[in-house]
């Protein structure tokens, strides 16, 4: 009788134990956050967090981070596909001696959708995307940091990577407003303002850039430059008051469509760079290399 | 004749004497004054390092959370400003580390907190480091920067 006593009470515990067990939070598919959050809540509407640090292992993968209201809401290493979305409100992420947005997310989608990110002066990079398949980001303000404001250092993978800019201020970096440094990358940057940084747009090899509609103006070393390997392709874009306007540097290819190159000091062009016979290159110190005209048998065909 | 000869050998043993003794104490050259300049390292997320944080990467990365800016005036003194991203609304304790401490850094509802220390640069060696953390700490709330190394 006795031998038998012993393992029911085991037995009856344990049953006790998963009964009593408090299942874990599943992770949301859309998170929130307020400016008076609390990281502790579980970044539900209702209860939303404080951080997008503090909602991001509270959300599934794929899932969305929505800013509840105005707010600061603190740096962040994303390490999954995620979607941050403060499209309708203030959604800042400001730092001191750091980086701001960290993406490292191998062979993942990360949206970035109406983000402001401050650097206060001190900051280190804007956005710093270490892994991904593709990140999209769209109404981003990025400002004051002592590096690059958006710098894509993705290392060579077997298929291409990509990085979309749209809508978006990069300004007041010491470094490049947009640095594409990664191995096979190619990124799309459309209806960008980057101004006042080291470089507007800075390209190193196996990096295919198209810049379109674009303003790139007051930066202190290049409006856009393509170091050796890298293609940029420049069109209906601005670039103004920068100190060369546009460079082709070493090997490095860039190809002008429809574009004003405008009071820069000391050059408007730098290096070798090919046009399709429709741009305005004026007001500049000195105009610098004089493009190459594409004819009708090669890529830059004029239409 | 053989006195004179032994004065002089004993005044002139005298003389040697008293030259050695009084180029014993002259001091010696002061050292070469340290170098001017400026210098940056990151301040790390990490627990512990030893007094000259020889075990802390000098790299960006993701445990990066700050920046300390060292410059060193010919006034005597290195100035070090302290940009930190933190907790927020806390009060981290900044040191030289293993000599004193320089003063407080409190961030801010955002965690971001700056601050600006001096201390004499004679104080310290060409190498040394920096910590930072709230009194009573846990661990994983503590920085340590990068080497300070002055070449």
């Amino acid at each position: 009788m006795r031998r038998t006593s012993l393992p029911l009470s085991v037995l009856v515990a344990v049953f006790v134990c998963l009964i009593c067990a408090t299942p874990g939070h599943a992770q949301a598919t859309r998170t929130w956050v307020s400016g008076v959050g609390d990281d502790a809540n579980p970044c539900s509407r209702t209860a939303p967090c404080k951080t997008f640090a503090g909602a991001m292992p509270k959300t599934a993968t794929g899932g969305v981070i929505n800013c509840l209201d105005p707010g600061g809401f603190g740096g962040v290493t994303i390490t999954k596909a995620i979607t941050i979305d403060c499209h309708q409100t203030i959604g800042s992420v400001l730092v001191g001696g750091t980086n701001g947005i960290t993406i490292n997310a191998p062979g993942a989608i990360v949206n970035l959708r109406g983000v402001d990110v401050q650097g206060v002066g001190t900051g280190l990079i804007g956005i710093s995307i270490l892994a991904a398949a593709t990140v999209n980001l769209e109404d981003i303000v990025v400002n004051q940091f002592t590096q690059q404001g958006i710098s894509d250092t993705r290392p060579s993978a077997t298929a291409a990577t990509e990085l979309s800019v749209r809508n978006s201020t990069i300004e007041n970096n010491t470094g490049a407003g947009i640095y594409l440094a990664g191995g096979l990358n190619v990124a799309s940057i459309e209806n960008v303002y980057s101004g006042n940084n080291g470089y507007g747009v800075q390209a190193e090899t196996n990096n295919y850039v198209l810049v379109s509609r674009s303003v790139v103006f007051g930066n202190t070393t290049a409006g856009i430059q393509a170091d050796t390997g890298a293609s940029v392709f420049v069109n209906n874009t601005e670039s103004m008051h920068n100190s060369t306007g546009v460079v082709a540097a070493g090997t490095g290819s860039v190809s002008l469509a429809n574009s004003d190159i405008l009071v820069n000091n000391p050059s408007g062009i730098s290096g070798a760079t090919t046009s399709y016979g429709n741009n305005r290159v004026q007001y500049n110190a000195s105009p610098g290399t004089t493009p190459t005209l594409g004819t009708i048998t090669n890529d830059h065909s004029q239409e | 004749m053989r006195r004179k000869t032994a004065s002089r050998i004993l005044a002139t043993a005298a003389v040697l004497v008293v030259s050695a003794a009084a180029f014993a104490a002259v001091p010696p050259p002061p050292p070469p004054p340290p170098p001017l300049g400026q210098i940056d390292v990151y301040l790390v997320r990490q627990d512990s390092s030893d007094c000259q944080n020889s075990t802390v990467p000098s790299g960006n990365g993701p445990l990066v959370s700050g920046v300390v800016w060292l410059s060193r005036g010919n006034d005597g003194n290195t100035t070090v400003k302290v940009s930190l991203t933190a907790s927020p609304n806390t009060t981290y304790q900044f040191f030289l580390k293993c000599v004193r401490q320089l003063g407080d850094i409190t961030t801010s509802d955002e965690g971001v907190g700056e601050a600006v220390f001096t201390f004499a640069t004679n104080s310290v060696g060409n190498v040394y480091g920096f910590d930072s953390y709230p009194q009573g700490a846990p661990a994983g709330n503590k920085f340590q920067s990068a080497q300070v190394k002055w070449q």
